[in-house]
């Protein structure tokens, strides 16, 4: 009897004793995020920090990568032979995290849903998008009803990903389901956690070593910040508050490295430009040390940038065009000295900034008062002309030059985004020419326009910083403010 | 003039002449210049203090802010005791009255509620601003002089002064103005131990985005940034801190002075 | 009864201030949740959602019947229902405050009881009148500063599950508390010592125990008792002072979200239900004062 009891155990110990050696060490990256995400459907979200996992669990017909040049994502190649109509050739031999086989159906779905009353980002295509259309058996054509050639420019951001034609029948899609082609798939989602476990049956190959991803919301900064020394979390966006206490700190400098990538925003004093006169604008434009600014602060996670595209990402010449005495003669011709009041919000250190920018302006002897309010207050006072001065920023979705130009400054943008009220014909004529292939030429020469009669002041393009232990390798940001995760390696 | 309502009518003084005095000396040492090569300067004898994120001398900037934050409090101690002066008189003279019991249903409401929830809900529909701040500051905190203002009223209605004054005729308005000055006195020295807790609604205040627009110093804000980069800038929490203890230590002091009774 | 009725008076003001206050005021709440770049109709759509287009006296009475139901209205800014996230708050901060004030009873308790049995110890008490000066929240912060800067890597942050945490910001909030508890109950008892009643009962020869609880503290309570209440009005703003601070996940963070982000149905909810708390507790003791005293029984 003794004896049968000692094999009986023995044998049941024989599972555990294989199972230890089968077990994966699995590698997780967690992502300590500000916010809490309020939906994972591309079409319902308003935010950024959305996105930032939109990204990881779909694919849109294209891709920024880390150099932000297009690449192919769902879309294997596109032609075009007159700016009109595009056909994009869909990738076959991909799936759905549900194993259901992609299909141009889906591509189309997605398309018409992005254009439908209850999307989000139907703005971006509805002036210029004709029909959407299926050639069997592979070809996604989409038909504009003017040629522009810069088109494929629209559809890189997250917001453009392409969800399969049944979630339609799934009434919690994006609240608690998320279904797409991308490289993590959606495992658990709660209010301030989201687990995602890497798609093996990705459709490109990686050579990343992640197998799970976990976005864990913290809403403090200091307290995000004494997780990722603690190790329970891997990675964090560098806030502006906590900038001076991690660029100085030597201990998060030996273990810790701070990655930046340029992104697509700038952030600028706007002006009402039928309340301060043109001398005096471009007296501002020139008074404003941008180097000044972001050093102290953005604390240098920031590039000085003096026209209106993001710095560094397009083969934009920077030019500095600080220059105080330029700006002293400029002051003396304007006629109008009103009383200036500079409006700033509490996002991103504007108080610092208004503070610097009323010390810069007050040595070309131009005295300026603060007045800060919160965000949507200050948005609210722009928008009904009760700001002459504000200090305000773009997150930019398009990834080309010509359609934020145009956006910024055409006569037709009145009042948003055109929020300086421009309205210049020769300007506008400039602009619709961008249309025309190659419009490289014409960028410089708007860009001296808008430096000759300022309707704003660019200050500088912010960075997207993170903060990681240094073993975590091939972590990048693309220009839509988007990590790239599929890449990473842990070691 | 007694020697004691001398030296009420001193302190007095020295609480709305000081405030002015110290946001002078605070104006002639320059809170406002930036020195971006200054940055996180620790305490030395060029900046006594040391210096803030904008390179600005942090000496200047608290002497600054607590003659501000100090002046808010005053000017809200004084619609506070005009209030509770005029409203504790009415109470005090109509007793179960109507006018009383509505004065003391009011009171009751402020007593009980924390007003820190009550003045950040009012200011929070009004953009920051010095004057609608002290104003609100002042409107909810009458409750409690009130009622001590009540409890003198009730006092000296019931003295033979009065009593006189009513037995030959005089009518009961022309009694209440004469008992103004006579109540006064009383009430103003309590007040003074309430000027503590304004000084600190105000900063509560500051941290939670109400008081003066930037880059005016205010003691509220100047802690709050202290405390956040207390670890890379000791200074910017220690300073302010230590200004705001000191005066509500020597507010404390001065009042216990004037209410000392011998005996 | 009468009492009661009292109290649902005051509550019922507190909510036509708050109504008085964010619903009178010229910003449009429609526009304030859907931000500013939303096109005009869909803003009057939300409007009529709301029930914003109805007169002003039907909208005070639609809220007022809504708030029976606990209905509160849903954040601006996490579009949730307002009741739950308020109350959630709500019951870590006020864990905070009674283990604060918890703490104050004990210590002020056990430095009483010591006194009174080695009375060598008295002057020590007395010292506890400078606690009393310095208003609280200013005392709390200059001990939590002092800490996390010496010690940088004790975490003041507290979490609600892990009760641990909640110890040190409690020691720090109970400063002032603790003091101010002390030295009552050691005025309070020094002067039930010098009645009479106490010294024939010492001269009786009933045992030490008997007479610092029985006696002592008996005639202790009440004043003991409205301190506390009071003290849990003025604990209450540094306990929201200290939250702001240190990020614990109580009502101050909320309370400065929602005034920084205008989202007044938050701050209507933050409001009410407090003073309603408050006006509770102050009911609750103004019942248990005469219980205890019957001296009080008279109105």
């Amino acid at each position: 009897m003794r004896k049968l009891s000692i094999l009986v155990i023995l044998i049941a110990f024989i599972p555990f004793a294989s199972c230890k050696k089968a077990e994966k060490i699995e590698t997780q990256l967690i992502y300590g995020i500000e916010n809490e995400i309020t939906t994972l459907d591309p079409i319902k979200t308003r935010h950024i920090y959305d996105l930032q996992v939109i990204a990881q669990i779909y694919d849109g017909l294209v891709k920024l990568n880390e150099n932000n040049q297009i690449t192919p994502s769902l879309a294997q190649s596109w032609t075009t032979t007159d700016f009109k109509t595009w056909k994009f050739k869909i990738r076959s031999d991909v799936y759905f995290h549900d194993n259901t086989p992609l299909k141009p159906s889906d591509v189309l779905y997605s398309f018409k849903r992005i254009l439908s009353p209850e999307s989000n980002s139907a703005w971006i295509l509805s002036d210029i998008v004709k029909d959407f259309k299926i050639i069997p058996p592979d070809t996604f054509v989409i038909e504009l009803n003017k040629p522009e050639p810069f088109f494929i420019h629209r559809i890189t951001s997250p917001l453009f990903s392409i969800v399969p034609e049944n979630s339609k029948n799934i009434p919690n899609f994006g609240s608690e389901i998320a279904i797409g082609t991308g490289p993590f798939k959606l495992l658990k989602k709660t209010e301030t956690e989201i687990t995602l476990t890497k798609n093996e049956k990705y459709w490109k190959k990686t050579n990343g070593n992640v197998s799970i991803v976990k976005f864990i919301t913290i809403k403090n900064d200091q307290i995000r910040l004494s997780e990722l020394k603690g190790g329970k979390i891997s990675l964090m966006t560098v806030p502006l508050t906590l900038a001076p206490v991690i660029t100085k700190s030597p201990e998060l400098q030996e273990k810790f490295q701070i990655s930046s990538f340029p992104t697509f925003n700038i952030h600028f004093i706007g002006f009402n430009t039928s309340k301060l006169d043109q001398h005096l604008r471009k007296a501002i434009n020139l008074a404003i040390n941008r180097t000044e600014i972001s050093k102290i602060a953005t604390f240098n996670l920031a590039i000085p940038n003096s026209t209106p595209l993001p710095a560094q990402i397009w083969n934009i010449k920077e030019n500095d065009i600080f220059n105080p005495n330029e700006a002293i003669k400029e002051l003396k011709l304007s006629k109008s000295t009103p009383k200036l009041e500079l409006l700033i919000h509490d996002k991103y250190n504007s108080q610092a900034i208004g503070e610097l920018i009323q010390n810069q302006l007050k040595k070309i002897n131009l005295n300026i008062t603060l007045k800060q309010t919160d965000f949507n207050t200050a948005i609210d006072y722009i928008l009904k002309d009760k700001a002459d001065l504000y200090l305000m920023f773009f997150e930019f979705v398009f990834s080309s030059p010509e359609p934020i130009l145009f956006n910024l400054f055409h006569s037709s943008k009145i009042p948003v985004p055109n929020f300086w009220k421009l309205k210049d014909k020769q300007m506008d004529k400039l602009l619709e020419d961008l249309n025309k292939p190659n419009p490289e030429n014409l960028i410089p020469k708007i860009i001296d326009k808008i430096n000759s009669n300022p309707p704003l002041v660019t200050l500088f393009t912010l960075k997207s910083s993170i903060i990681h232990p240094k073993n975590i390798k091939n972590i990048y940001i693309n220009a839509h403010n988007i990590p790239l995760l599929e890449e990473v390696k842990i070691q | 003039m007694t020697k004691q309502k001398l030296k009420i009518l001193i302190a007095i003084l020295i609480l709305y002449i000081l405030p002015h005095l110290l946001i002078k000396i605070g104006n002639a040492l320059d809170p406002f210049s930036i020195d971006i090569n200054a940055q996180y300067q620790p305490p030395s004898i060029k900046y006594p203090f040391g210096t803030d994120y904008l390179g600005r001398n942090l000496l200047s900037r608290v002497i600054y802010a607590t003659g501000l934050s100090m002046k808010i409090s005053t000017l809200a101690l004084s619609i506070s005791i005009s209030i509770s002066l005029i409203l504790g008189s009415l109470a005090g003279f109509f007793p179960n009255k109507l006018p009383d019991k509505i004065i003391s249903w009011l009171s009751s409401i402020l007593i009980t509620t924390p007003l820190i929830l009550l003045i950040s809900a009012t200011l929070s529909i009004f953009e920051p601003n010095i004057e609608i701040t002290y104003i609100t500051v002042g409107l909810f905190t009458w409750a409690v002089p009130a009622r001590l203002v009540k409890a003198e009223v009730l006092q000296v209605k019931n003295s033979t002064f009065i009593l006189a004054e009513k037995a030959l005729g005089f009518k009961n308005h022309q009694i209440l103005l004469k008992m103004i000055p006579l109540t006064i006195f009383p009430a103003l020295t309590s007040s003074l131990f309430t000027l503590p807790e304004l000084i600190s609604l105000e900063v509560g205040l500051s941290f939670l985005g109400f008081g003066s627009q930037p880059p005016t110093p205010s003691l509220g804000k100047l802690i709050l940034t202290g405390i956040m980069e207390a670890n890379i800038a000791w200074w910017e929490a220690l300073f302010p801190i230590s200004a705001l203890a000191l005066l509500i230590i020597l507010i404390y002091i001065l009042a216990r002075k004037l209410t000392f009774k011998p005996g | 009864m009468r009492k009661i009725l009292y109290s649902l008076s005051l509550i019922i003001a507190i909510f036509t201030f708050t109504f008085v206050l964010f619903n009178l005021i010229p910003a449009n709440p429609a526009r304030i949740i859907l931000g500013p770049s939303a096109p005009e109709d869909a803003v009057k759509k939300l409007e009529k959602e709301l029930g914003l287009d109805k007169p002003k006296h039907i909208q005070f009475l639609n809220e007022f019947f809504n708030l029976l139901k606990l209905n509160f209205g849903n954040s601006t800014i996490s579009k949730k229902p307002v009741g739950k996230q308020v109350l959630d708050r709500l019951k870590n901060s006020f864990k905070l405050i009674f283990f604060t004030l918890s703490i104050a009873i004990a210590i002020s308790y056990t430095l009483n009881l010591i006194a009174f049995f080695y009375p060598k110890l008295n002057p020590v008490i007395n010292l506890t009148q400078f606690g009393v000066i310095l208003p609280t929240f200013v005392s709390s912060i200059a001990i939590a500063t002092l800490i996390s800067i010496l010690f940088p890597n004790i975490s003041l942050r507290y979490e609600p599950q892990n009760i641990q945490t909640l110890i040190l910001p409690a020691l720090i909030l109970s400063f002032y508390p603790t003091a101010v508890l002390t030295h009552i109950l050691h005025n309070k008892i020094n002067e039930a010592i010098n009645s009479d009643y106490f010294k024939s009962s010492c001269a009786l020869g009933f045992p030490k125990n008997y007479l610092f609880h029985k006696i002592a503290l008996k005639s202790a309570l009440v004043s003991f008792l409205s301190a506390w209440v009071n003290l849990l009005g003025i604990a209450f703003f540094s306990t929201i002072t200290i939250e702001i601070i240190f990020t614990i996940p109580g009502i101050g963070p909320l309370l400065v979200e929602s005034i920084t982000q205008k989202d007044f149905p938050t701050l209507k909810a933050i409001v009410l239900l407090n003073a309603t708390f408050f006006i509770i507790i102050n009911t609750i003791a103004d019942f248990i004062y005469p219980k205890i005293d019957p001296k009080l029984k008279h109105d």
